[in-house]
């Protein structure tokens, strides 16, 4: 655990304001609307299933290969960037910088790999809906770490640990597979190994358990100001609406009135470019890489469809542990929690199509009101090492 | 032999059989006793059975697995060719076990109320076994939802399921390996008994029906249908050829009785169990407009926000004459002024009958689930208020 997060743990436990709440006079209470929309925010940690799409998906051999190559820079075609170089683990999996860099300046902040496993699109705009094939594509990116297939399975010919570890996870000499079969092979271990990657249990997750068995010595140790919070994240400010179920997304995708301008005369296309880039990509669901081209998500995910709206929309980010996790959008232009947080209550509904989706609205929320949605969302902060 | 070289094996006899099969048009005919068990979609990817079953010339195939699994991946790929059937069976080996097993009752009442299936089977169940509660659970389950029972019996359980539902319809399977005169009384006798002749051979040779089994077909044209039991991973490879046997003895038969064997006696029991008729009309969410009836199901029934499912929708014209048209499906959140990030896909599965598929509602709210039916005439546009919670 990090000081600051130790500071954090502290001041939600010991703070003089961990008195009994929502059942002890606080003055916050809860329709049974907000009440079953709390409790929909968890349990925490869902089951983990296994991906479908992925043969080696929870299997020991390939987490230990996907951990090994998510530090290997090897895999960039300088041999200078690693995943771990922008996925760092103790930034909690980003790389707290505004904008990403590869080799080359990149255009969008570094989402965390936490939780990965549970999305159904990834990357800021859904331009791969598998965890093996968003592994894969800032390999070949040409901004990125700029490798080839060819470049990947020649490092794994040449290196006889690797291509040891490789056949132990799938079977199969990695020199006698075609090359883009062993990058898909690449993908798959690092998205075991990233599968590993899931939050543990944060204080909300401890109100909201307390609240399904009406336990009220355990709802009284959540903090007032988190539970005022929480009460605007499901009430009047919304937010559930988008940042739904126990991971705090719906996985899709939609317009936050940022602007997505990458610099004069170039914008950021989004979601509209993430479906282009997806319909191309070999490494989807129903791809050939995919080892259950029929399964679920899948056939989702083929039905997608193209809107005008889709253009600058962006992935609507899981919450947990975002207190660790800033700066903030699709772009890193928010560099606080509490920067968000008056983002969308003061949010200029001009940058909002006037006959487009009606969700967002100016909340006015006063200071202090922000700040409780602030110690809601830090709430959502979990306790295990970075 | 290494899994990857079976693979390679079956996938090399899959192609040379679909390289081999005869291009032109061929006479339909239904198959009422497929499964596709974990084993066979481990080596045969659901895209590829479509394939062979298309190849076999079948116009519908009665698809029940071990796990029901296999049968849903079917179905979704193919709602107008797959008949789901569910199998009481988590997996291999419990044909002994079920009907002594009290967690099946359960399992299969939640895949009911879960999915659309036209029958429970292929049960193994023999003699007094039939009088357990898992199998009398099963027989009221059929009964609740109006669907048939797909038996491999003796002619013992057999009546003894008809003495707990005379109303059952039962779907003999393998004809209950009995002669011809014995499978004739018991057809004579339960008039809701339909026969499968699947995983057998005596009843034809050379392409000449044997005139003992001839003259049970001539007395009951409508009971029999045909079957050809891929109870193993490799009989998929014998789809097409059965078909091809089949074809030949069938055109031994008058015209109409081949016909009615080859497919259309399945198709009827498939629709009655479906409702494909206007009951169907009737069913589930229900709506009108203009003298069209239109009335859809969820799939699963309970829809989770941010969760993929599906719609069955039945629609019926004017005076219940049969709906000839297509049928598009959307949603929306008119508070929101946003729709679905998808846009679904609908196939015909009957007349009448569509499955939609690829819907995700991602916000809780209200939505309106739209309907057009596209008629000769013009477009029919319906509209459905949804809670999503």
């Amino acid at each position: 655990m990090t000081p600051a997060v130790r500071l954090l743990y502290a001041a939600l436990l010991a703070a003089p304001c961990l008195l009994p709440a929502a059942a002890s006079g606080t003055g916050v209470s809860f329709s049974a609307d907000e009440r079953a929309a709390v409790l929909s925010h968890g349990p925490w940690p869902p089951e983990l299933r296994p991906d479908a799409s992925n043969r080696v998906s929870g299997e020991a051999g390939a987490i230990a290969l996907g951990k090994r190559l998510f530090a290997e820079p090897r895999l960039s075609s300088t041999g200078t960037i690693a995943c771990a170089t922008c996925h760092i683990s103790a930034r909690a999996f980003a790389d707290g910088r505004p904008l990403g860099a590869g080799l080359r300046p990149l255009v969008r902040n570094t989402p965390t790999v936490w939780n990965a496993r549970f999305n159904r699109w990834y990357g800021w705009a859904g331009a791969v809906d598998t965890l093996w094939g968003a592994s894969i594509r800032p390999i070949l990116d040409a901004s990125e770490m700029a490798a080839t297939a060819d470049h990947v399975a020649g490092l794994l010919a040449a290196d006889p640990g690797l291509a040891g570890q490789f056949e132990t996870a799938f079977g199969v000499d990695p020199k006698a597979l075609q090359s883009d079969e062993v990058l898909a092979g690449v993908g798959k271990a690092l998205a075991a190994f990233q599968e590993t990657l899931v939050t543990g249990r944060t204080p909300f997750d401890g109100f909201r358990d307390a609240l399904a068995d009406n336990d009220k010595a355990a709802m009284a140790r959540y903090p007032r100001a988190a539970l005022r919070g929480l009460k605007i994240f499901v009430g009047k400010g919304r937010c559930s609406l988008c940042h739904l179920g126990a991971g705090f997304t719906n996985g899709e995708f939609d317009d936050a009135g940022v602007s997505y301008f990458t610099r004069s005369g170039k914008v950021d296309q989004g979601r509209y470019e993430g479906i282009r880039l997806f319909r191309q990509s070999p490494y989807s669901g129903h791809g050939r890489h995919s080892d259950d081209r029929h399964g679920a998500n899948a056939n989702l995910t083929r039905h997608v469809m193209s809107q005008h709206r889709d253009w600058g929309a962006f992935k609507v980010p899981s919450l947990r542990n975002v207190a660790k996790t800033a700066p903030y959008m699709h772009n890193g232009s928010l560099a606080s929690l509490h920067d968000v947080a008056r983002h969308y209550s003061e949010i200029d509904m001009e940058r909002l199509h006037t006959d487009g989706a009606s969700i967002l609205r100016p909340l006015h929320l006063t200071a202090l009101e922000i700040n409780d949605l602030v110690a809601f969302l830090q709430s959502l902060t979990s306790g295990e090492a970075p | 032999m290494g899994t990857t070289m079976i693979r390679g094996m079956l996938w090399a006899v899959a192609a040379a059989l679909l390289a081999t099969a005869p291009a032109r048009a061929q006479s339909p005919l239904a198959d009422a006793h497929i499964h596709y068990s974990h084993d066979a979609w481990e080596m045969l990817p659901p895209a590829e059975a479509i394939k062979v079953l298309r190849q076999a010339g079948l116009k519908k195939a009665f698809v029940s697995s071990s796990s029901d699994q296999g049968t849903q991946m079917l179905h979704a790929q193919a709602p107008d060719l797959i008949v789901p059937v569910l199998r009481p069976y988590r997996r291999r080996g419990e044909t002994g076990t079920w009907f002594r097993d009290a967690s099946v009752g359960d399992m299969v009442a939640d895949l009911l109320a879960k999915n659309t299936y036209a029958g429970i089977g292929e049960f193994h169940l023999f003699g007094k076994d039939a009088e357990l509660p898992v199998p009398r659970r099963i027989v009221q389950l059929a009964a609740k939802y109006g669907i048939f029972l797909h038996a491999h019996s003796d002619a013992d359980a057999v009546e003894r399921i008809f003495a707990q539902n005379p109303e059952a319809r039962v779907l003999w399977a393998h004809s209950g390996f009995e002669p011809p005169e014995a499978v004739a009384v018991m057809l004579r006798k339960y008039k809701h008994l339909w026969s499968d002749l699947a995983f057998r051979s005596e009843h034809a040779s050379d392409g000449k029906v044997d005139p003992a089994w001839r003259k049970v077909f001539m007395e009951f044209p409508d009971r029999f249908m045909l079957g050809t039991d891929t109870y193993v991973p490799e009989r998929w490879y014998y789809v097409v050829e059965q078909a091809a046997w089949s074809r030949r003895w069938l055109a031994d038969l008058p015209r109409e009785v081949g016909e009615n064997i080859a497919y259309r006696n399945a198709e009827a029991l498939a629709n009655w169990a479906l409702k494909t008729d206007a009951s169907a009309c009737a069913s589930g969410q229900t709506m009108a407009k203009d003298g069209y009836r239109l009335s859809y199901r969820f799939e699963p029934a309970a829809i989770q926000v941010g969760q993929p499912f599906a719609m069955q929708i039945a629609v019926c014209a004017p005076d219940d004459q049969p709906f000839t048209g297509e049928v598009r499906v959307g949603a929306a959140m008119p508070a929101h002024g946003h729709g679905m990030n998808y846009k679904p896909t609908v196939q015909q599965t009957a007349e009448g009958r569509f499955h939609a598929q690829g819907l995700m509602l991602h916000m809780r709210g209200h939505w309106q689930f739209n309907f057009e039916l596209l008629t000769e005439t013009g477009i029919v546009r319906l509209g459905a208020d949804h809670r999503q919670k």
